[in-house]
């Protein structure tokens, strides 16, 4: 393969990797191996969630470069397993640029789940912690009405790209409304149960357990980019559900 | 033994809707969810002999044992098991009532539970961290044994 289609190629794959989420570390040594794979010497990758910077010398010894920045990352793990089975087998039989652009192609319409059942599977999120934290029956039916109203509002702000912090906190501000709301109406006892159920949701697991492992890795600045990310979410979480909470504490003083 | 059982359901249930959410897909949505019931049983069945921190740890390890192990046996990211399985032990409560305490103007207690809910979170990543060096360590052991593979 030339060597400018293989930057293209890798770049692209490391890009889709980020996209979805993927560790730190594995989408430098999956891109590292790529270059491995075709006897390229001297290539160098750098990535943090964020950004993206891909290099390989040409062959006429000057370097070629690629870089890319990276906006909001989700996850996505079926689009994650498929990149990473796609690597391996880069490395195992060393493909031309035009079949790994078609394996590609079929990656990229690895469908979601349908949006019901995201909407439902939020609610039961809510449901199921409710219910392990020590909420009673009545408390996880209010979790799974509220978790399914956090993915209907989310939705709409993913739909205007907001950033994820305001995100969170406009979120979080709607679960403790609407779980305030159901048990003022007498639906629900446990108005804590409910809302943490209902915050397992947004919490930052994904970066509270990836960080550790890319500092591991010793991607230090990607590890501590995924702190913060963490400590700004569950500030948001704090601030919304605190917001939500003194409000609704304040009108029933008045009413 | 009936709680136990019943948390455990309780928090596969969940877990599996959370595998819905971030899009998992196949055995693995079965696999990843066992994993945090998993999770919970070990942390359940800690609970009577350790400190709450101590818990979490060992909880923490028995998922990334079992992440690793599944990511092998699957040929799958062990991110995702990871993911699902400690999903149980971030400190959502913890969060919930330090900024509870936080709007009540409780400051002691505000400090307390936050420095708590910090310790939750350094244990999980501790644990963590002690499985992936471990399989990390191993793993240059075995490329240094067997080169140029993939």
């Amino acid at each position: 393969m030339e060597r400018l289609d293989l930057l293209h190629v890798s770049t692209d794959i490391a890009y889709a990797l980020l996209e979805s989420g993927a560790e730190i570390y594995r989408v430098e040594e999956s891109i590292l191996r790529m270059f491995k794979a075709y006897g390229m010497d001297g290539g160098s990758v750098f990535a943090i969630p964020t950004f993206l910077l891909v290099s390989l010398p040409g062959d006429d010894g000057k370097p070629l470069t690629e870089m890319r920045r990276i906006g909001n990352h989700g996850s996505d793990l079926a689009k994650v397993g498929a990149y990473n089975d796609l690597c391996r087998r880069i490395c195992k039989n060393a493909p031309d640029a035009e079949s790994i652009r078609r394996e590609m192609q079929t990656i990229t319409t690895i469908p979601h789940h349908p949006f019901w059942l995201q909407v439902v599977a939020f609610g039961v999120v809510g449901l199921g912690f409710t219910l392990l934290f020590g909420g009673s029956g009545i408390d996880a039916a209010a979790a799974l009405l509220c978790g399914m109203a956090i993915k209907l509002v989310l939705h709409q702000f993913d739909r205007f790209e907001a950033n994820s912090f305001f995100t969170t906190i406009c979120v979080s501000f709607v679960a403790g409304a609407a779980a305030f709301g159901l048990v003022q109406l007498g639906f629900g006892q446990n108005l804590d149960k409910i809302i943490i159920g209902v915050l397992m949701n947004l919490v930052p697991g994904v970066a509270l357990t990836n960080f550790m492992r890319d500092i591991i890795a010793g991607d230090l600045i990607a590890g501590l980019t995924k702190l913060v990310e963490a400590l700004l979410t569950a500030t948001g979480i704090a601030l919304g559900t605190g917001v939500a909470l003194s409000l609704g504490r304040a009108l029933m003083g008045v009413l | 033994m009936l709680q136990f059982i019943g948390a455990c359901a309780a928090a596969f249930a969940a877990c599996f809707a959370y595998s819905l959410v971030v899009n998992i897909r196949g055995l693995l949505l079965i696999l990843a969810p066992l994993g945090a019931a998993l999770c919970w049983l070990v942390y359940l069945a800690c609970l009577p002999y350790f400190e709450e921190l101590l818990c979490c740890f060992f909880a923490t390890l028995a998922v990334s044992v079992y992440a690793e192990v599944m990511s092998r046996v699957n040929r799958a990211p062990a991110t995702g098991f990871l993911l699902v399985g400690l999903l149980p032990l971030v400190p959502g409560g913890g969060i919930y009532y330090t900024m509870e305490y936080g709007i009540n103007g409780d400051t002691i207690n505000f400090l307390q539970t936050g420095l708590h809910t910090f310790g939750i979170a350094g244990s999980l990543a501790l644990g963590v961290l002690v499985v992936s060096s471990i399989m990390r360590f191993y793993h240059v052991v075995r490329r240094q044994g067997k080169r140029g593979s993939c």
